[in-house]
């Protein structure tokens, strides 16, 4: 019985060690997890559609696919060569095994701590998963720490050398303009009335700028909360910043043209926004260095950054991060 | 008269009873006798404009019954479930109120004051007024068959139909119910019942008919018809009806089996 | 209680819905002090009289609108309650019973995901919800008079509403977990957060209709519930009949689920609680389960809007309370 079972765990083991490419390194990935990676790694999949973000600017070539997104249609505004990637249901083993990756990379916050998943994968597939730290002011790190892993160190020296100039901006901005009005109101969906709490990882940009999320209620499990327009009342932001899900209408119009709304500090001083998306939302959806975009964009409304450089630095991130040249009128077309 | 000509009757194209024809009079006391499942309640049903005939026809003064609205049929003719209960509470006045619908004078086809006195008039006639605040599912077995009957006759029919009145009732119930049930026929009601108990027939009924085998067996007066020989047959048991005479005076019937 | 004159019960109904209407339009998550709830009303009657206009706005535009629609949507549900108990001659029996939630839920989720307007979701949950009624009505129709009518429609009922649950979920599956999810999901919890004037101008009218036709047909109702075969001899042309109470029950329900989303519960429970008040006779019991289940909701409705500055979803109100009071009203009924 016990021979039995040794010779199975055996042939079990030395599967999982067919599956492993014979030269390996150890690394410690931005989680302090330890794994053992290819010394070259030339196929890596993305964990969820967060990291396919991440990646497609620092390493397209050596992607197997982006992740699937139930209901995703085709994204503007991006490089073709991204919408025609395949995709892969990273839920599905099968799909994943198909895709064979030799490193499956996936981009968490510090926070999460949560990692069975990653290895339940590991276990399931006997492809190494290597986490990276998606927070919106520590992607130059992170890029940093995936062109070392990927080899593609050039390239990310020009996606970080952009990220540093930002990140040294906004630290200047924010020095010089303390104080003033700071409310933000962050609101999705059609009615406007759905939220993402302060202390959500969704409203992290709100956060980095130092502005203070309205919303101080408690941040459910799906970090979207609804609220009712007596509490918005009440806390009277001063500004509103209306994030449309891609297949509802943007609250946009309903905020500004109802009465219901028009006593708010944000209405009545023509403070309303919509959040750009395309291809990606400029704060969240998915929370990943698409949101440098809405950290630009925001500079120039909290802290009026001047408009042409907030022009000039969204052009330069959509050709760099998403290798997509922005016409003017295009430029024009992702505020409407 | 409601006449029954080569009725077959039945659910769906299952025949249970054919070839029935019948005459039931107003004034009479009908009473159908017959085994469990010979369609006793079938016939009922057919009668009561429930069932499609399946061959036949069923006439009230040369009209088919086929032909009138149930509206209609239930000014000709009203129906006594077996007492049962209802999943709520109705007051019995409302109950017996019920009866008076097609008959109702008040505004869009609400009852008025008239239906309501109708109503009361009929809990008084069987002399059960002191039920009518009660509530219906709080009264005995033989008071709600008592209350059934009241709401029939608030229908104001020609004919009364009693689907086994006295099943669920003990004995003085079942025999203050047939009382009612005599009384209604010489008020000149056509009173047609099921029973399963041939003593009521032979002490009550004018009529008796005999369903056996998907058929009308015999039919006739309960002198006629009422023999130790029928019964017998009827029921598959051996029975013996023995002639006595009561502490009156009075000569009657009585049935035994052996 | 139960021996007082109809009129009185009806009159104390109906002050105790006025009085609940004006308590629910002071209390909310904006502080109204109740000088200015005193000033307010005031200034309706009087020019002269100066409020701020944050007052009058959540008082008119926010308030108003919303306990309006808690207390027709609690109204509307509840007296389709009582008339289907009375003719399914169960009160075991919910207004959903023939699938008009279900369905509802379906095409209000089918609107969200093709990003119609708000308008278009209610047209959209409100034909989708009938539909599935009529679904149910043929598939009864067609399982033939062989069987007893009330269980053919009860049980085709569970069969569409099964069917389109099952289509609910395809579409919560499909559905961008980071987009149009949240709102469907909110959406099927049921709440009255987004509502306005506007949106209430349908179900006024059809809530009136359907109490006054329903109430109407109470009498009938009650020999209903005798049994089809009793009611047919009584003179009532059964299959006519049920057919249009189940129409004008859908046409309620459905007008009700298409601004309010699905609120369980309600439609089951407050029958019995007006039948407890006047009675079972259902021209009497109709009106007043409409009445008591608008104050119920409304009650709801308040609790959901001020408890927490997140909406709580009406639906987990109403289950959360609808739980123990069905164990009451089960544990009475099996004194009787």
């Amino acid at each position: 019985m016990n021979i039995i079972k040794i010779k199975i765990t055996a042939f079990m083991l030395s599967c999982m060690f067919f599956a492993m490419p014979a030269h390996s390194r150890t690394i410690t990935d931005m989680a302090g997890r330890t794994v053992s990676v290819p010394d070259k790694i030339e196929r890596i999949l993305p964990y969820d559609s967060k990291t396919s973000i991440l990646l497609y600017p620092v390493a397209f070539d050596l992607m197997a696919a982006k992740a699937k997104l139930p209901g995703t249609k085709k994204y503007s505004f991006i490089a073709e060569e991204y919408n025609a990637m395949p995709q892969v249901d990273i839920n599905s083993t099968e799909e994943v095994l198909a895709a064979a990756p030799l490193v499956v990379i996936a981009g968490v916050y510090e926070s999460d701590g949560r990692f069975e998943s990653f290895a339940k994968l590991e276990r399931l597939t006997g492809i190494p998963v290597v986490v990276v730290d998606l927070s919106v002011d520590k992607l130059d790190r992170t890029y940093r720490f995936l062109g070392n892993l990927l080899g593609r160190e050039s390239k990310a020296a020009v996606l970080i050398q952009f990220l540093d100039i930002i990140y040294k901006q906004t630290g200047s901005l924010i020095a010089e303009n303390q104080g003033g009005e700071k409310r933000v109101y962050y609101c999705l969906g059609s009615t406007g009335l759905m939220t993402d709490p302060a202390g959500s990882k969704h409203t992290e940009v709100l956060d980095y700028l130092q502005m203070d999320n309205a919303a101080k209620i408690p941040v459910p499990s799906g970090g979207h909360a609804t609220v009712n327009i007596e509490q918005i009342l009440e806390w009277n932001p001063d500004y509103i910043l209306a994030a449309g899900f891609r297949a509802e209408r943007n609250a946009y119009q309903a905020i500004t043209s109802s009465q219901r709304w028009a006593t708010v500090n944000a209405v009545k001083n023509q403070r309303v926004y919509k959040v750009p998306s395309r291809p990606y939302g400029w704060l969240d959806h998915p929370p990943s260095v698409n949101r440098i975009s809405g950290v630009i964009w925001l500079s120039g409304i909290f802290y009026r950054l001047p408009a042409d450089i907030v022009k000039k630095q969204i052009t330069d991130f959509y050709r760099l991060f998403y290798h997509y040249h922005l016409s003017e009128r295009e430029y024009k077309a992702l505020f409407e | 008269m409601i006449q029954l000509e080569n009725v077959s009757c039945g659910y769906g194209n299952k025949t249970v009873l054919s070839g029935v024809n019948l005459d039931i009079h107003r004034g009479d006391l009908t009473c159908l006798l017959g085994k469990n499942g010979t369609g006793k309640t079938t016939l009922f049903k057919s009668i009561l404009g429930l069932l499609p005939l399946i061959n036949g026809a069923i006439r009230y003064r040369d009209q088919s019954v086929r032909e009138i609205s149930h509206r209609d049929i239930a000014r000709l003719i009203s129906y006594v479930p077996q007492a049962h209960g209802t999943p709520f509470p109705y007051k019995v006045s409302d109950v017996v109120l019920m009866g008076q619908h097609i008959h109702a004078s008040g505004f869009l086809g609400k009852p008025g004051r008239k239906n309501r006195e109708t109503a009361m008039e009929c809990l008084d006639t069987l002399g059960i007024e002191k039920l009518a605040d009660k509530s219906f599912s709080r009264i005995s077995g033989g008071e709600k068959q008592m209350v059934l009957i009241a709401r029939a006759m608030a229908q104001e029919p020609s004919f009364i139909a009693m689907d086994e009145p006295t099943a669920n009732l003990d004995m003085g119930n079942s025999v203050r119910v047939m009382k009612v049930a005599r009384a209604l026929k010489e008020k000149g009601y056509g009173v047609i019942m099921n029973t399963h108990t041939p003593e009521q027939a032979l002490d009550y009924a004018d009529k008796v008919v005999l369903l056996k085998d998907g058929k009308v067996f015999r039919h006739g007066t309960p002198d006629e018809i009422l023999k130790s020989g029928t019964l017998t047959d009827l029921y598959n048991t051996p029975v013996e009806l023995v002639d006595a005479i009561i502490s009156n005076g009075e000569k009657r019937k009585l049935l035994v089996t052996i | 209680m139960r021996n007082l004159p109809y009129i009185i019960k009806f009159f104390m109904l109906a002050s105790v819905s006025l009085l609940l209407i004006l308590l629910s339009l002071m209390v909310g998550r904006y502080g109204i002090s109740f000088a200015e709830m005193v000033s307010f009303f005031k200034s309706l009657f009087a020019d002269s009289v100066s409020i701020k206009p944050q007052v009058s706005t959540v008082i008119l535009n926010v308030r108003l609108p919303r306990v309006w629609a808690a207390f027709l949507v609690g109204g509307t549900l509840s007296i389709t309650g009582a008339a289907y108990q009375g003719m399914f001659r169960n009160p075991m029996v919910s207004p959903s019973i023939l699938g008009v939630s279900a369905g509802a839920g379906f095409g209000a989720a089918l609107a969200i995901l093709l990003g119609l307007n708000s308008f278009m979701l209610q047209v959209s949950s409100f034909i989708f919800g009938t539909g599935a009624v009529a679904a149910v009505y043929a598939v009864s129709l067609a399982a033939g008079k062989k069987y007893d009518r009330n269980l053919t429609l009860i049980l085709s009922g569970l069969v569409v509403a099964t069917v389109f649950s099952a289509l609910i979920s395809i579409l919560k599956y499909i559905a961008d977990p980071d987009d149009t999810l949240p709102s469907i999901v909110y959406w099927l919890m049921g709440g009255l957060s987004g509502i306005e004037m506007a949106d209430l101008r349908f179900i006024v009218v059809i809530a009136a209709a359907g109490l006054i036709l329903l109430t109407m047909s109470g009498w009938k109702l009650d020999m209903m519930s005798f049994g089809d075969d009793e009611a047919k001899t009584m003179g009532i042309n059964v299959d006519r009949f049920r057919f249009w109470v189940i129409a004008a029950a859908t046409l309620l329900t459905a007008s009700a689920v298409s601004i309010s989303g699905i609120i369980g519960w309600v439609g089951l429970l407050v029958p019995h609680t007006a039948r407890m008040l006047v009675g079972s006779k259902n021209s009497v019991l109709l009106p007043a389960s409409f009445f008591t289940g608008g104050v119920f909701l409304l009650i709801v409705d308040d609790f959901s809007r001020t408890v927490a500055p997140m909406e709580i979803p009406l639906g987990i109100t109403t289950s959360l309370i609808g739980a123990p009071f069905f164990i009451f009203v089960l544990m009475r009924s099996s004194k009787d």
